[in-house]
């Protein structure tokens, strides 16, 4: 089973649980999180059980997990007392942050500098960390200034590559992709969106990639889902 | 030059303030209450460099040395300022580009706001805890009144506790509690209930602060009576515990925190919580302990600590 771990309202999640099919996907959602069946233990990291889809799943049914997410929002809790919202998101939030953290099957991206999805970068570290490893970026700037905070001026996405483990998803010269595998290497993620521009620099980062159909499919293999 | 950025009357804050001006030691202090004036101009290459403006003076971000940071939510520095929509707008611009120049700056850093994030989610702490080989107590995380009712029985008494940054009241899991469990909204996360008497050590660097905290109060934070106001005194801890301590700290990556730890009658010690930008004043107040000259020296320090973790 994969768990897709997202917003009720993620519409590329929901395709992507119903592109593999009930018996093979389940999205987690902030309803799960209020649902009976929740059961982890520290003492056994690969044990316990969770919701998802509204179902009790046991932690050794699951193949793996992939983070559509950074947090959970008040704004999705509207079964949830206005006054306890913000309380009761943070809670989740911490609680899934645990559990991808230590969890024993593979996850795409653990959890890091607190939120759900790692690295939590912003722009600016994706290109340093670029740059750091020898990829060529775009100049990384930042200004309290500027109208249109992070968009460095010069620079234009000319295409997107997906890395899924040792695989890159899209089109692109043998160096390129290369470069993209370097980049996931060097922030210690499995599953990562990168934005290059005509000349191939890296001009952008994000550890929460489009699940296209083979994206998807790449997912899947990446943890061993049957 | 080291910068600090806070509000003015945050204990730490204004007492290390107070210390490195004692000191005659370069600062800009970056103040939450006054983000209309400062403006931040970054640019992330190597070498790192930019401008800090601060009330109308300009510094280059390459000539910092240090940085302290205690920020508080903007948005509620904001409502106290009643600041209109622009200038929230305006203070969370500030803040990001100052939590951007914390995680990229070579320099050190008080704490990295990366550093600090496992403290939002003490589960995940708990387990990095562990990891450095500290004894921590068993946790289960649960939306089922059957199981918690389990799991206190086995451990012969739980206590229940936030799971998240927010800060909550530790409580007996009794059986109100565990009936309220129904209908919780979220899991709850439940701790083995470790007895035994509380300590608090500061970790600065390599040097600690330890203090033993006497209280009756299932949490000495909340004290429910006068008989369980906490006494709070200097204490000495075993070599081991504090090098433990020590390692810790700089494991998570910090250059700071309040170690939170239970050391039960059998001697064994606890560790419950990392506590990365502690107001440690409470505790030096009481127990005379100088720990905000310690925290100045290593931001005074400067250059010299650059092989500090992060």
């Amino acid at each position: 089973m994969l768990i897709v771990v997202g917003g009720a309202n993620d519409a590329e999640a929901r395709a992507a649980v119903a592109h593999l099919g009930p018996e093979r996907a389940a999205l987690l959602d902030a309803n799960d999180l209020s649902r009976p069946g929740w059961r982890l233990l520290s003492r056994d990291p690969g044990g316990g059980q969770v919701v998802a889809s509204g179902r009790v799943t046991p932690a050794p049914a699951i193949a793996g997990v992939v983070i559509r997410r950074l947090a959970v929002y008040p704004q999705e809790l509207a079964h949830v007392h206005a006054d306890d919202r913000a309380y009761v998101a943070a809670e989740m939030t911490a609680t899934l942050a645990g559990w991808l953290s230590t969890a024993t099957f593979p996850v795409l991206n653990r959890p890091g500098a607190g939120v759900l999805c790692g690295p939590g970068w912003r722009r600016e570290q994706w290109l340093v960390a670029a740059a750091a490893a020898g990829i060529p970026a775009a100049g990384a700037r930042r200004s309290t200034r500027a109208v249109a905070v992070g968009a460095a001026s010069g620079t234009r996405t000319d295409q997107r590559l997906c890395v899924v483990g040792d695989a890159v998803i899209g089109t692109a010269s043998p160096s390129t992709r290369e470069r993209c595998l370097a980049l996931a290497r060097a922030a210690r993620v499995s599953f990562l969106s990168v934005a290059l521009d005509e000349h191939g620099a890296v001009v952008d980062a994000s550890g929460l990639p489009p699940l296209t159909p083979e994206v998807v499919e790449a997912v899947a293999r990446q943890v061993g889902l049957a | 030059m080291i910068v600090l950025w806070g509000i003015s009357d945050d204990g730490p804050m204004l007492a290390v303030r107070q210390e490195l001006a004692r000191r005659g030691a370069p600062v800009i202090f970056v103040d939450q209450f006054s983000v209309d004036t400062v403006a931040v101009d970054l640019e992330a290459d190597s070498p790192l460099s930019g401008v800090l403006e601060v009330g109308g003076r300009g510094y280059g971000l390459g000539d910092v040395g240090a940085f302290y940071l205690r920020p508080y939510d903007s948005a509620r520095v904001a409502a106290a300022r009643s600041a209109d929509a622009a200038m929230k707008i305006e203070a969370a611009r500030v803040d990001d580009a100052l939590l951007l120049f914390a995680e990229l700056t070579p320099t050190i850093v008080v704490n990295r706001p990366s550093a600090m994030a496992s403290n939002g989610s003490k589960p995940l702490q708990a387990a990095l805890i562990a990891r450095e080989g500290f004894d921590v107590p068993e946790t289960l995380l649960t939306t089922d009144a059957e199981a918690a009712e389990e799991f206190r029985d086995r451990h012969g008494g739980a206590i229940y506790k936030s799971a998240s940054g927010v800060r909550s009241r530790v409580a007996l899991l009794d059986d109100a509690a565990l009936g309220r469990l129904a209908g919780a909204a979220c899991p709850l996360q439940l701790q083995s209930r470790i007895p035994g008497v509380d300590h608090r050590v500061h970790v600065v660097g390599d040097d600690i602060f330890p203090a033993v905290v006497t209280s009756s109060a299932v949490d000495y934070r909340y004290p429910g009576a006068d008989g369980e106001a906490p006494e709070i005194a200097s204490c000495e801890i075993p070599v081991d515990i504090a090098g433990r301590c020590v390692a810790l700290t700089r494991a998570l990556g910090l250059c700071l925190s309040g170690v939170d730890l239970r050391r039960t009658p059998e001697g064994r010690w606890f560790c419950f919580e990392v506590n990365p930008s502690p107001a440690y004043t409470f505790y030096e107040e009481a127990t005379g302990a100088p720990i905000t000259a310690a925290l100045a020296a290593l931001l005074a320090a400067q250059g010299v600590c650059k092989t500090w973790p992060g």
